[in-house]
């Protein structure tokens, strides 16, 4: 179990940023985003014919006075940002150096931090074989410690299976928000049904694609069983440098294809090794693809 | 192209025992991966590209299957039917001389020969002429120029090896000698090179390549064999004989008589290499029979190891003397062998026809018609038959013979001769001693009758008080002896002609020999039977006169014996062929099958350690 641990000045940088979403969201309470709801903030955005039963504080007097109609002044609703993290705890995840479990972790830590921090929602939920919800629409920066230790009892184990998550998922959000999916994609069901139905349930999605370095380029070479971590499925194979570089072109279409199912649908992507630094991350990676600021 | 060891495909068993081990796939080491899944798309998109991907996947199994295959074919020693020179004829001198009977060379050299010269006929191509020269006692062209692959064949089979003393330098003077009036000739000697001096021979402008039988020089032979039958006052039989160890290592061999096939003496010969043992074998009493002289020894010729001698009771020699004036020295001299039955006539009674009589000796005259036997001719005059002939005075001695056995041991300087019949020579004479003017004293053998003429009279010399007198006379009457001739008759070289006297009257013989040898030969207006098929040594016998004639046939060559193979044929000051291969027609090709299968290794190691497969 791997411990999720910040220092002071890196929480304190998290502290000055906020996750961003394009996407204007109806939130559950107050909060400092603005909200397609009309409300009560200083910050004025329309009129609208005043119809009987409206708060007579929001008429404009001095507009009635020059056409003799009553309209009612608009104003931007405050709300929170509801930040749900899709976490992949499958067995695939336990790999690499540190494991990408870890790395993600830390990742959603970290973006958790920067969410409970600005007053957002975080609701964490982890799939596997199934999803599990971590922590259930927290709020506030007092959560994160307990949020931490949430995600510090996380462990890698099962197969992975997205798109079931997923369809769980919006069948028990009510109030969609930024979705964050921190996951390897090695999903034999693939993760194309899953994205579209975040995106069809009205989700601003942002893909965390975690990947091993092992993985991506791999330093081992003979004649291998390899046994598959998740199904127990084995293949035979001969490792030289032609199987390697059809693999590593395997690895980057399949990267590629992500990426590019990602952008075509407006659905932020960030490919990241466990070899990154987090900070980074956040405070770089994050911040340029648009995600935080 | 053709297979020479069709017996290596049975190794073809390998390949299932390959592909079962193959089947019994390499241990791989479990790697556990977070997902197959990429390994998958991997696989999925080689497969899309590839459509041989099944075949890509044993691709190490069928080099290996490759590898094997052409190991396998290599073991078959496959052939095509190949060569290099661009020549329309060729003239093939094949040696059959006694030494390529050795069988150092399986079966033995003559048949690796005979078997590489059937493979350049079978490889002939269009337009292209082969010309067969034999060249063993007696040079033969066994086929002229012919294209006739056939023909060819046919007179390679009637090739055979001979147990005589070979001449490769007339078959090779013939061979040049008709190469250099052809275009494009190439001239090639199948030999073993044992006697490959060839000094004199010019081969310049003329394609010529020397192919070399024969491996060692283990060979241990009887190189000489001489029989004195019934000499002396006892007419005890004596025997000669050279024994010789060619060969590189000290030899251990019994050496045994054996009469009338009866072994009667053994002896036991310790030679080192190089050899030569003298042995003389003398028997109690006198006896007749054939007494066969036979090596009990392992070594590549055989044909050496025997041979064989006719043992006959002597007799005496009857001589005739005619003398102008009766001679007292020269009857001295001549009643110094006791064999001598000497008669004496005079002069004017004296018959040239008169039979009975083995030598007749002639002194100071010579007789209108020649003598029927052997003859010796002292102070010899002017005659018709005779060849021409002129008298000189004080002919000064300048030169004799020493090697003829007539002047052996005899010096002549300082005779002061008074006249002496100066003779123009014909061909079957020999001049013995020389003057300024021509010879003094000449000999020759015509037919089987030898003759020796002194051409002045010894009384008018001071020669009678030399040593050489004596010795002269006797070594006249041992070459003129008619039992030293009749050795010499029973005992021929193999290749030599054999020239006999049959009885009078008697048309014709039939001569009969080992391996069934049978010919039926016509005698000469002079009785003389002649015999020239002489090539396997054994025993033969004449039928046909009044008492069966016996003799032998004997190799007896050091030349033969010595099997050492050449590196080269020596043409003296005009080069040498050094010994090589004449590219052979049927050209195996099994090394590029050696080489494919390293090539394929090599690609199999590589392929191996790419590990460009899944």
């Amino acid at each position: 179990m791997a411990t999720i641990t910040f220092d002071t000045e890196f929480l304190r940088r998290l502290e000055q940023l906020q996750l961003v979403s394009r996407k204007l969201f109806r939130g559950a309470g107050k909060g400092e985003r603005r909200s397609r709801r009309r409300g009560l903030s200083v910050e004025f955005v329309d009129y609208r014919n005043y119809v009987a039963g409206d708060d007579l504080r929001y008429l404009d007097w001095n507009l009635y006075g020059r056409l003799d109609q009553l309209f009612l002044k608009l104003f931007e609703e405050e709300e929170e940002l509801r930040v749900t993290f899709l976490l992949d705890t499958s067995g695939s995840m336990d790999f690499g150096t540190p494991t990408k479990l870890a790395h993600a972790l830390r990742l959603t830590a970290a973006l958790t931090y920067v969410g409970l921090s600005a007053a957002d929602t975080v609701r964490i939920s982890s799939f596997a074989g199934e999803m599990r919800d971590v922590e259930r629409a927290v709020s506030g920066r007092h959560q994160a410690l307990r949020v931490f230790r949430a995600l510090e009892s996380l462990e890698a184990s099962g197969p992975t299976a997205l798109n079931a998550a997923v369809r769980r998922l919006v069948t028990k959000v009510r109030i969609p928000g930024l979705a964050i999916v921190v996951s390897d994609f090695l999903d034999e069901a693939g993760y194309e049904e899953g994205l579209r139905q975040l995106l069809g349930r009205g989700f601003e999605v942002a893909v965390v694609h975690v990947m091993a370095q092992d993985e991506l380029d791999p330093r081992w070479g003979g004649d291998f069983r390899l046994v598959d971590s998740e199904t127990g499925q084995v293949r035979e194979i001969s490792m030289g440098q032609t199987t390697l570089a059809r693999y590593r072109a395997a690895v980057e279409g399949f990267c590629g294809e992500l990426e590019q199912f990602c952008t075509s649908r407006g659905i932020h992507y960030l490919r990241t090794l466990t070899t990154d630094p987090v900070d980074r991350l956040c405070l770089d990676s994050l911040r340029r693809m648009g995600l935080m600021r | 192209m053709g297979i020479l060891n069709l017996a290596a495909l049975w190794m073809a068993w390998t390949i299932p025992v390959l592909v079962a081990l193959y089947l019994l796939k390499l241990r791989r080491q479990d790697r556990v991966i977070p997902s197959i899944l990429l390994w998958q798309k991997m696989l999925r998109d080689t497969r899309a590209n590839a459509p041989f991907q099944k075949l890509r996947r044993n691709l190490l199994l069928l080099l290996q299957l490759l590898v094997l295959l052409a190991v396998l074919a290599a073991l078959a020693r496959p052939y095509i039917q190949w060569r290099q020179a661009s020549v329309s004829r060729r003239i093939i001198v094949l040696d059959t001389s006694a030494s390529m009977q050795a069988t150092d060379v399986q079966p033995t050299r003559f048949d690796a020969a005979r078997a590489r010269v059937r493979d350049l006929i079978d490889a002939m191509r269009g337009g292209e002429e082969l010309m067969l020269i034999e060249a063993g006692g007696r040079t033969r062209i066994a086929s002229s120029f012919t294209s006739d692959r056939g023909a060819l064949r046919a007179a390679l089979d009637k090739v055979v090896v001979e147990d005589a003393a070979g001449d490769l330098a007339e078959a090779a003077s013939l061979a040049i000698s008709v190469g250099k009036t052809q275009r494009e000739c190439e001239v090639l000697f199948f030999s073993d090179g044992s006697n490959a001096n060839l000094a004199g021979l010019q081969t310049a402008g003329l394609q010529a390549q020397f192919v070399r039988f024969g491996e060692s020089g283990d060979n241990v032979g009887i190189t000489a064999m001489e029989v004195r039958s019934g000499r002396g006052m006892d007419r005890r039989p004596q025997v000669f004989l050279t024994v010789v160890n060619f060969s590189a290592e000290p030899k251990v061999v019994d050496l045994g008589f054996y009469l009338d096939g009866t072994l009667i003496e053994t002896r036991n010969l310790a030679l080192d290499p190089g050899m030569e043992s003298r042995q003389l074998l003398q028997r109690p009493a006198p006896e007749s029979g054939i007494l066969e002289a036979r090596l009990e020894v392992e070594d590549a010729l055989s044909v050496d190891d025997r041979a064989w001698a006719v043992l006959y009771p002597g007799r005496t020699v009857r001589v005739l003397l005619a003398s102008r004036q009766p001679d007292p020295f020269l009857e001295r001299i001549l009643l110094l062998d006791p064999r001598v039955d000497l008669s004496r006539v005079e002069m004017g009674l004296y018959d040239p026809a008169i039979s009975g009589f083995d030598l007749h000796v002639l002194k100071g005259f010579s007789p209108p018609a020649p003598p029927s036997a052997n003859t010796l001719l002292v102070a010899a005059q002017v005659v018709e038959w005779a060849p021409i002939q002129e008298v000189k005075e004080r002919p000064l001695i300048v030169d004799w013979n020493r090697n003829h056995p007539v002047t052996r041991f005899c010096q002549f300087d300082g005779i002061s001769l008074e006249s002496a019949v100066i003779p123009q020579l014909p061909a079957w004479g020999e001049p013995l001693v020389e003057s300024q003017e021509g010879a003094v004293i000449w000999a020759g053998q015509n037919g089987i009758q030898r003759i020796v003429s002194v051409g002045f009279d010894p009384l008018q010399s001071n020669w009678p008080l030399r040593v050489s007198y004596i010795l002269f006379f006797e070594n006249a009457l041992s070459w003129m002896d008619v039992i030293a001739q009749a050795d010499q008759i029973r005992h021929v070289r193999a290749g030599q002609v054999a020239r006999f006297q049959a009885d009078a009257g008697v048309p014709e013989v039939v001569v009969s020999g080992p391996d069934g040898f049978r010919r039926r030969l016509e005698v000469g207006l002079d009785r003389t039977v002649l015999l020239s098929d002489t090539m396997r040594s054994g025993v033969y016998r004449i039928e046909g006169m009044d008492e069966p004639w016996v003799f032998c046939i004997n190799t007896l060559s050091r030349v033969e014996s010595a099997i050492l193979p050449g590196e080269k044929i020596d043409f003296g000051r005009h080069g040498e062929l050094a010994a090589g291969t004449v590219q052979p027609a049927m050209r195996e090709v099994w090394r590029w099958f050696i080489l494919c299968a390293l090539l394929v290794i090599s690609f199999e190691w590589w392929v191996f350690h790419r590990r460009a497969w899944v």
